[in-house]
């Protein structure tokens, strides 16, 4: 009965536009109020002390470590070494757009900031060549969504810490089911491209060119080998690499690319600071709801009531899948992951399905609603770059949608795909 | 008066700033020392994390302040724009009293005789403060919000 | 759960909260509790494991306000209200692990819990965490010498950072939820823990030796909101502190039960082949002469006087 008012309150307080984050703290302010479930002093200690975790500070640290990248040129100069290596090919700016968005990924933590990143390049740079707004802008947003499946990943992040598990097994997971979207996401742009008919402008192959660019991109092509190998390598844990993240941009930025300046410093620290406040304003306060979830014993009654319908995991994990395409559509992804985690991990655990994988599935289906509407970050942000209406954006990408449909299931179904990098690299 | 407006336009950007660099600089720092002088900074993970409690509440208070909390509008669009901006304060008004009812409790929490003699693990600063965080971001939000609000109720009047 | 709060039979509710995972000891010895006390019809016992209501501190405080029953912190997270529990955790203080539970049932131990009570805390008594042992991929530690510039994960508790600092290590306190990770690739060498963590963490698949070190000795303690407990009978309080005792000796058990076998597993497992090393006493006393420094700088933190008491029930529990 609680949980049914707490669920019919939050959903109602958000669709009167009350921000998702304070919609999970008043929900569960107005529950405890009716029912005296416990008091609320108990739930103010949650909203400190949920924010009071290590590997949190990552989430913040990988936001600037993406801004500092992109203020200082590290985006501009990556999108110009695989234009050199990709751009001669008949529509190949499409191709140059996907595996720049996937380079960016290796660097950045979240889509919508990785749609900004290369969108805001590519998309102009398309429409100069005689693409399509419909088509640069879907293909700009649909390949934004590898930005959190590549690690570093905020997404991953937020479960590893939901869910306990390791972040380094969780980001290295992500490394190959990301590469498939690439493909993915270029197979369908080039089905597009030659049912469109464009005529479109492409550069010619060059090795001068390619060797020219690559020098000036070497820097940034070096950051996710940094990161990356800092983790596997042992030099680093995930949060202390965002902190590397963080000074390596800030080097690479100022004194090799001097495109960044230092009065700009302040201005990429506060655009940061503003994701970050409405990123962890919904792990405050989601912290609320959860205990209530947890008091009202919620996951346990769910897991019963998922076993009870069927005990073959195909089915379940279907039934979930389903479940969490629908709510990646309405809901904003951190605040998905947090109040989700604890209650479906129960379940799929019983069923035997590897956390990490889980952690894997769970992403990308919330990467997913992404891109669709109506509550779908990579749109916007796109359709803020190049004008284009949510409407026809939302048409644009369904060609994309279905393969995102197809690789999601072949991800959950092929458990491999995801395990294999973490068994070879961490043993487990 | 000048000094009034500039905090008033700057004081969540200016501290977040701040704030951010501090514990991004001491990160950084304790990287560095662990790998150069093979010995770490005993207090600077307790440090970094109340910086970071401290910037998270102010980053809610600035997401206020420029209006850029995650929030589903795709239903409310729906509304005559009049009913629409009716609503918006409606709701501002709802989150003005769960914020006022937050700091009433985050310093009822302060006040606690059970806070009164507790010390943080390391650093051994009292514990209050670590909990001032809560009802500080809450009370700045709250002026931030009672701010756009007079702004809607301004921009309802002029329709 | 409906009228939970005001049923007509006045069957009161404990909620217990704790850090630990499910399967670990801890939890189970809660579940004897719940079994043997909800036997009793009077109380209803729901446990919340994995930090579900806030990390230790948090739940302490959760506590003292009653709105959590029963709190499971480790000893450490007590000194703010009984200052001399910081005595527990230091290195090779007790002699044995009946050394240690001796003292702590004994006139010592019952002291400081009696200390909890003005901060209104009830302690329970102590429930075993174990002894730590030192865990490495490098080299069979046998001596303190053996640690020299070893990458070392410990506690957040600066006690044990000093510690190993001080025997020579690069010793880190850092988050136990990376520790596995942080392991496997290299980012610390060893870590110490008592046998069921090594084991239940699986950190011998990424561990090459076990040295049985032992040295320190960790409990939980158990407190109570005192106002409940104020609020009970005196035929209610017995049911509880009965529940409760057989937890705890359900629990050593447990313990004494699984610690050699998990022990006989590490050492037999052939994927991840560890070498269990035990130290013979005169190994040992190094390790003992090693700590002193590190005692006598707590010595003087803590205050002589208290210190000496302590030093002394020792001494008088192992008579
Ligand atoms: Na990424
Ligand atoms: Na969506």
């Amino acid at each position: 009965m609680e949980a049914l008012l707490l669920f019919g309150l939050l959903f109602f307080l958000i669709a009167i536009g009350v921000p998702i984050a304070i919609s999970l703290g008043m929900s569960s302010v107005i529950v405890i109020m009716l029912f005296d479930t416990t008091t609320l002093m108990f739930q103010a200690r949650s909203i400190v002390t949920s924010i009071n975790s290590y590997p949190l500070l990552a989430v913040p640290l990988f936001i600037l470590a993406g801004d500092l990248m992109y203020s200082g040129g590290l985006s501009k100069r990556i999108i110009a070494f695989v234009d050199s290596l990709v751009g001669h090919f008949r529509g190949g700016l499409a191709y140059v757009n996907v595996l720049a968005s996937t380079f960016f990924a290796a660097i950045s933590g979240s889509s919508p900031a990785t749609v900004a990143a290369i969108g805001s390049n590519m998309i102009p740079e398309m429409e100069k060549r005689e693409y399509s707004k419909e088509y640069s802008t879907s293909l700009t947003a649909a390949s934004g969504m590898i930005g959190v499946m590549i690690p570093p990943s905020i997404p991953f992040i937020m479960y590893g810490i939901s869910a306990e598990q390791s972040v380094s097994a969780l980001f290295i997971a992500g490394v190959i089911p990301g590469l498939l979207f690439a493909v993915g996401f270029m197979m369908t742009a080039y089905i597009l491209y030659i049912k469109s008919g464009f005529v479109t402008v492409s550069g010619a192959l060059s090795l001068t060119t390619t060797v020219h660019t690559f020098k000036k991109a070497f820097w940034a092509l070096l950051a996710p080998v940094i990161i990356l190998g800092g983790i596997y390598g042992g030099i680093f844990s995930p949060t202390e690499a965002a902190a590397v993240a963080v000074f390596y941009s800030l080097i690479v930025g100022i004194f090799i690319y001097r495109d960044l300046k230092i009065r700009d410093i302040p201005n990429v620290f506060a655009k940061s600071a503003l994701t970050t406040g409405t990123v962890l304003s919904l792990v405050v306060f989601a912290s609320t709801f959860g205990r209530i979830l947890a008091l009202e014993q919620v996951p346990t009654n769910l897991a019963n009531f998922l076993t009870n319908i069927s005990d073959n995991p195909i089915i379940i994990l279907l039934l979930i899948n389903i479940f969490l395409l629908f709510v990646g559509m309405f809901m904003e992804t951190i605040a998905s992951i947090i109040i989700l985690t604890p209650i479906l991990l129960p379940v799929v655990m019983q069923l035997g399905i590897d956390p990490v994988l889980f952690g894997v599935i769970l992403t990308v289906n919330l990467a997913i609603g992404f891109c669709t509407p109506p509550l779908g970050v990579n749109l916007f942000v796109a359709s803020g770059i190049s004008g284009l209406s949510i409407e026809k954006l939302s048409k644009a990408i369904l060609p994309y949608f279905v393969i995102m449909i197809a690789l999601l299931l072949l991800i959950s179904y092929v458990p491999s795909i995801s395990l294999y990098l973490p068994d070879l690299l961490i043993g487990k | 008066m000048a000094t009034l407006n500039w905090l008033n336009e700057n004081i969540e950007r200016f501290l977040s700033i701040v704030l951010f660099m501090l514990f991004s600089f001491l990160m950084i720092l304790n990287v560095l020392m662990l790998y150069i002088t093979q010995s770490a900074i005993a207090w600077a993970s307790e440090a970094v994390l109340t910086i970071f409690v401290f910037f998270v509440w102010i980053g809610i208070s600035y997401a206020f302040k420029e209006r850029k909390h995650i929030r589903v509008t795709a239903l409310t669009e729906f509304l005559p724009v009049k009913w629409r901006k009716i609503l918006e304060v409606i709701v501002s008004i709802m989150i003005i009293l769960f914020f006022c009812l937050l700091i009433k409790v985050g310093i009822d929490w302060m006040s606690e005789p059970s806070v009164q003699n507790k010390t943080s693990l390391l650093l051994k600063y009292p514990m209050w403060l670590f909990y001032f965080s809560a009802p500080l971001g809450a009370a700045l939000s709250t002026v931030r919000i009672v701010q756009n609000t007079f702004e809607d109720i301004r921009s309802l009047r002029s329709e | 759960s409906e009228g939970s709060s005001s049923s007509a039979d006045e069957v009161k509710t404990i909620k217990v909260g704790h850090g630990a995972s499910e399967s670990y000891h801890m939890n189970r010895a809660w579940l004897k509790f719940e079994e043997v006390l909800e036997e009793e019809g009077d109380f209803e016992v729901e446990i919340y494991p994995s930090s579900q209501f806030g990390n230790d501190a948090e739940m302490i405080e959760n506590v003292k306000t009653g709105d959590l029953t029963i709190a499971t912190p480790p000893s450490s997270f007590l000194t703010d209200e009984a200052p001399s529990m910081a005595l527990i955790e230091l290195p090779y203080v007790f002699p044995t692990r009946e050394a240690a539970l001796s003292t702590l049932s004994g006139e010592w131990g019952q002291a400081q819990l009696t200390e909890l009570e003005d901060d209104g805390l009830y302690g329970m008594g102590y429930l075993e965490n174990g002894l730590r042992h030192i865990t490495n991929s490098k080299l069979p530690i046998r001596k303190p010498e053996d640690l020299n510039g070893l990458k070392l994960r410990t506690m957040e508790v600066p006690a044990h950072v000093y510690l190993w600092n001080d025997l020579g290590a690069t010793a880190e306190g850092a988050p136990f939820a990376e520790l596995y990770n942080n392991l496997s690739t290299g980012r610390f060498d060893g870590q110490e823990n008592p046998v069921a963590h090594i084991y239940s963490q699986k950190f011998y698949e990424v561990q090459s030796y076990l040295s049985l070190t032992g040295h320190v000795y960790t409990t939980y303690v158990p407190v109570m909101n005192i106002d409940f407990w104020n609020s009970l009978d005196e035929e209610e309080q017995q049911k509880i502190d009965s529940a409760y005792q057989a937890a705890q000796e359900y629990q050593l058990q447990l313990i004494a039960d699984e610690e050699s076998e998990q022990l006989k597993e590490i050492k037999n497992n052939t994927e991840f082949p560890t070498e269990v090393i035990e130290l013979n006493d005169s190994e040992k006393q190094a390790f003992i002469k090693a700590a002193q420094p590190t005692l006598d700088h707590y010595r003087d933190e803590l205050g002589s006087e208290e210190f000496d008491k302590f030093i002394e029930s020792i001494k008088n529990s192992t008579k």
